[in-house]
């Protein structure tokens, strides 16, 4: 067999007609052959497709953009020489001392500020603030101001330090400036705007003036790159110039970054699609960060895992690889068959693992040899073909080397490839791992470049780069500028074609946030030993996880080996009871004195008649639990068979529901055969049986009970009705005789067991189909196959 | 410059200077698919998909120019946008100036190249690149891993291929619910 990655490169080779015509016709006719490898193929060739047309979409981009940017040109009319200066407007503080009355005072020095008589159009806004404190305000409009604590001082130089006025106006849209009468000239040139605002600051109704710089972030729908601040002045004439043009500083607002969103773009989208979107954050995260670690496992284990675990489950009780158990030594075993008449080892070994007795039966000398020489008889097994075909790959390749349980550290930014229950193959590259993300997403980086609105945007496409080192770039230079940061990782991802998202963030020129150096050094230490502390937490945890399932399921292996086993003897040594009783009876009826056979089995040859043929009716009787005649010597004996039907009343609305025969004569109890009309089973004639039907829902349990079943069979309808489990010891212990009590309480405890270790099982299995579709959302660039 | 001289240029792989005159057709598409309901990104869109398709057919040599190209064009994409409002289960009456047999190719043609765009988009920046730059600019192997940081050629194609396999893998499930 191919694996998936060597069809892939083949198929490639094909579509990019590489195959030399050897190959090229193998590949036609296996294409021929098996309609889903062609589907295949057409698949592949479709995404290629698909592939060229993302890399047209770039080239198709660009040159729309160069045709609408050489029509702009035509329609200025201009060879290109233009400077087109995009403005951002802030009329400053001014600093002219108004003689007016103090009541008017505000208003006065507002109206001396105007630039226009219709200014008075535009709303005013008040903001009490304490100059105590950093204050952060935001206007109707949107624009955010960050005033520094102390930042203003009155007319005589005192910094104030209390509660101060601010006053803003601003004009954002088009038709708010021209209501306003605002014009956009700059010494007679056109200015686009990005909108004009006012402030100004008062204490007891006195003008202040700015002493710490106010940012202002002013709210655009898109930036556009080479805006400037100008001030506003009025000029001689009445009309309104704009000077002093300064490139806009972008300051970035550092907010609380426990309240940003660094998850990866898909991984809340794919939580909602799994149903999990209302999960609170505390387990989002806990998800999240354990993705921190997926360990390692050799795949070459996957191949034979199947039927290691079939083999572990079922023979292992037995049969051990290299020592002897009750059982031989199962190495070597397929060197070792003389499969005769089944033609190959492999049909001999599905024979005889399904039905050894059949095979023995049919005169095959190997299984005869062995059953002389181990004195006893294996089980029967019924496998699908599937796990058969698996277990008897498993006898020919043996125990994996390396077990699946032995795991390798996985550094950060390798390759891995990994498996958590070993259904799962993952694999990655240099993807950011969430260890990373857990380093940064706390308090500690409060007030740095990455608690902004700004880092949160890249970090997204961060995430799709799948590559960790233009992270660790922005966590190491959290003092340099985001724009320097940005143009860095541009260089990093400079690759050949696409577009580079992050020359178009470096275009947006974002600023820094303020941090001293012993800081930088603090969080950049902090960064990797909180990664590495948090990497080897998940893989602790992970991992002690891991351990407890193998262990769990190790032992619920052998338990359920155990109790094949056990169930087996008891099914034999009820067979020989059962048949020893009829033997008894037959013989009485048929006056045959005889004491009974001391050996019975399959392979005993029928030679003469006589009592040795009476025998035989009664041993096949009993076998397939049919009513028989025998006549011997003018007289007639009946064994009879009669079949009973428990119906359990509302039976779909218990978890599990046991139904056992209990007779004198057995060693222990028989379970009865649950079908979809009821439990079915047969009651031999010379007889007498008690009925035990139980069932569980949840931890409660139920029971009926019915002495001396009719010998005649028919249907029975079982009313169940909520007992403890003292009570059901009670009375089975009423019903039967002490061993079969115990059998039936013991089987009652392994039901329970196993149908613990079931939904362990299947829990464990959905929890790793989701982790797997999450896994996809977290590593962008990941690939996750199931092995089934 | 003439049809023809545009059609030379895609053969010649010099798309990026063929679409630049090809974008001139564009603002009367534009107007006419906005006016049917179109968004200013979905008409691009549009007619980006119908220069792709154009191009494809003259690399391959199937493009045989019996009308004007702004015709062929225009068809093309009223075809495209009529299937795009189909699928959201809207019907608009335009009439289309091409054979049936030629709708009926470019309308399954177009259904499957968005499976696979689909299937793409799901992939990480870094696996599309990689793709793009193995696929479209035929970048040899050895030189992706250099571009790319990988340790070593064979890290590279092996991270190919995987980026591949996953694509294949959601192409399949896509068009497995398709049907």
């Amino acid at each position: 067999m191919r694996t998936e990655l060597e069809k892939i490169e083949l198929i490639e080779k094909y579509l990019l007609k590489q195959l030399d015509a050897e190959e090229l016709q193998q590949m036609e006719w296996e294409m021929e052959k098996d309609p889903s490898f062609k589907k295949e193929v057409e698949q592949q060739k479709q995404l290629m497709d698909g592939i060229n047309k993302q890399a047209f979409k770039d080239v198709s981009s660009k040159a729309y953009k160069k045709y609408k940017f050489t029509k702009k040109l035509w329609q200025w009319g201009i060879g290109g020489a233009l400077t087109v200066l995009a403005l951002g407007v802030i009329i400053p503080l001014s600093v002219n001392i108004s003689n007016g009355d103090a009541q008017n005072k505000i208003e006065n020095v507002m109206a001396a500020d105007s630039l226009s008589a219709d200014e008075t159009h535009l709303k005013i806004q008040h903001f009490s603030i304490n100059t105590a404190k950093d204050t952060v305000v935001e206007t109707d409009g949107g624009i955010v101001l960050s005033i520094p604590a102390g930042g203003f001082t009155d007319a005589d130089g005192n910094v104030i330090d209390g509660e101060i006025e601010l006053v803003v106006k601003e004009a954002l849209s088009a038709s708010e400036i021209i209501s306003a009468g605002l014009s956009t000239t700059a010494n007679g040139k056109l200015l686009e705007t990005g909108g004009m605002f006012y402030v100004n600051a008062f204490a007891n109704s006195k003008e202040l003036k700015i002493k710490k710089a106010i940012y202002a972030q002013v709210p655009t729908d898109e930036v556009k790159p080479g805006m400037m601040l100008f001030s506003g002045e009025k000029t001689a004439d009445g009309r309104i110039n704009w000077v002093n043009p300064k490139p806009l500083e972008k300051w970035l607002v550092p907010v609380e970054i426990t309240s940003l969103d660094f998850y990866p773009k898909d991984y809340e989208p794919t939580l909602a699609r799994e149903g999990y979107g209302d999960k609170n954050k505390a387990w989002k995260d806990s998800m999240y960060y354990s993705f921190a670690y997926i360990s390692n496992c050799d795949t070459s284990n996957l191949i034979n895992n199947n039927g290691e675990k079939i083999f572990k489950s079922y023979c292992s009780p037995c049969h051990d690889w290299d020592r002897r158990l009750t059982a031989p030594a199962l190495k070597g075993v397929v060197n070792r068959i003389q499969p005769g008449k089944y033609g190959d080892v492999d049909s001999w070994l599905d024979a005889f693992i399904r039905d050894n007795s059949k095979v023995r039966a049919s005169g095959d000398v190997y299984s005869n040899k062995m059953y002389a020489e181990n004195g006893g008889a294996m089980p029967q097994f019924n496998f699908s073909e599937k796990e058969m075909k698996d277990l008897i790959s498993f006898l020919h390749q043996g125990p994996s080397s390396n077990s699946p349980l032995t795991n390798k550290v996985v550094n950060i930014g390798e390759t891995y490839y990994s498996d958590s229950f070993g259904s799962v193959q993952y694999y990655t590259y240099n993807s950011i791992n969430p260890a990373k993300i857990k380093a940064i997403w706390n308090s500690k980086f409060n007030n740095t470049l990455l608690a902004t609105k700004e880092f949160e945007e890249r970090l997204k496409v961060i995430f799709n780069t799948c590559d960790y080192r233009i992270l660790d770039l922005y966590v190491d230079n959290i003092d340099k500028n985001l724009w320097e940061i940005d143009s860095m990782a541009a260089k990093k991802y400079d690759w050949y074609g696409g577009l580079n998202p992050f020359l178009e963030f470096a275009k947006r020129k974002d600023g820094k946030v303020k941090i001293n150096d012993a800081q930088v050094k603090a969080l950049s230490k902090y960064y990797r030993a909180k990664t590495l502390a948090c990497q080897q937490a998940a893989k602790e945890t992970q991992e002690k996880f891991r351990k407890e399932q193998h262990k769990l399921d190790a032992k619920y292996y052998q338990k359920s080996g155990e109790k094949v086993m056990k169930d087996y003897d008891a099914l034999n040594k009820n067979f020989n009871a059962e048949y020893e009783k009829n033997l008894d009876e037959v013989n009485k009826k048929l006056g045959i004195k005889t004491s009974r056979i001391a050996k019975l089995s399959y392979t005993t040859s029928i030679t003469n008649t006589g009592w040795n043929n009476v025998d035989k009716y009664v041993f096949e009787a009993t076998a397939t639990r049919t009513s028989t005649e025998i006549t011997y010597n003018g007289k007639t004996a009946t064994i009879t068979y009669s079949p009973i039907n428990v119906e359990v009343k509302n039976k779909s609305q218990y978890d599990r529901v046991y139904s056992y025969l209990l007779t004198e004569e057995l060693y222990s109890f028989q379970r009865m055969n649950d079908t979809t009309n009821g439990f079915k089973e047969k009651l031999n004639g010379f007889m007498t049986y008690n009925l035990a039907v139980v069932a569980y829902k949840g931890d409660s349990i139920f029971y009926f009970q019915q002495k001396a079943l009719p010998k005649e069979g028919g249907t029975t309808v079982a009313n169940l009705s909520p007992v403890t489990q003292g009570v059901l010891q009670e009375a089975l212990h009423g019903l039967t005789q002490h061993s079969k009590q115990k059998d039936i309480l013991e089987d009652l405890k392994f039901g329970v067991f196993k149908a613990e270790n079931e939904k362990r099982q299947k829990d464990n299995k959905k929890m790793e189909e989701l982790r797997m579709k999450i896994f996809l959302a977290v590593f962008p660039c990941g690939i996750a196959e199931g092995a089934h | 410059m003439s049809d023809n001289e545009i059609i030379e240029l895609i053969k010649a792989g010099r798309e990026d200077k063929a679409l630049v005159k090809l974008y001139k057709l564009y603002p009367s598409i534009q107007r006419f698919l906005m006016n049917n309901g179109a968004s200013k990104d979905e008409a691009l869109d549009v007619y980006q998909d119908a220069l792709y398709i154009l191009c494809k057919k003259v690399k391959e040599g199937y493009f045989t120019l019996s009308a004007q190209l702004s015709t062929y064009l225009y068809s093309v994409c009223k075809l495209l946008w009529k299937q795009e409002q189909a699928k959201n289960s809207k019907t608009i009456n335009i009439s289309i100036d091409l054979p049936e047999e030629e709708q009926n190719n470019i309308a399954e043609y177009e259904n499957k190249l968005t499976m696979a765009e689909q299937a793409l988009e799901n992939l990480g920046e870094k696996c599309i690149e990689i793709l793009k730059a193995f696929y479209h600019q035929g970048m040899r192997m050895e030189k992706i891993a250099q571009v790319f940081g990988f340790s070593s050629e064979k890290v590279a194609k092996n991270q190919k291929y995987k980026c591949l396999e996953r694509a294949k893998l959601k192409y399949a499930e896509l068009a497995n619910t398709n049907h």
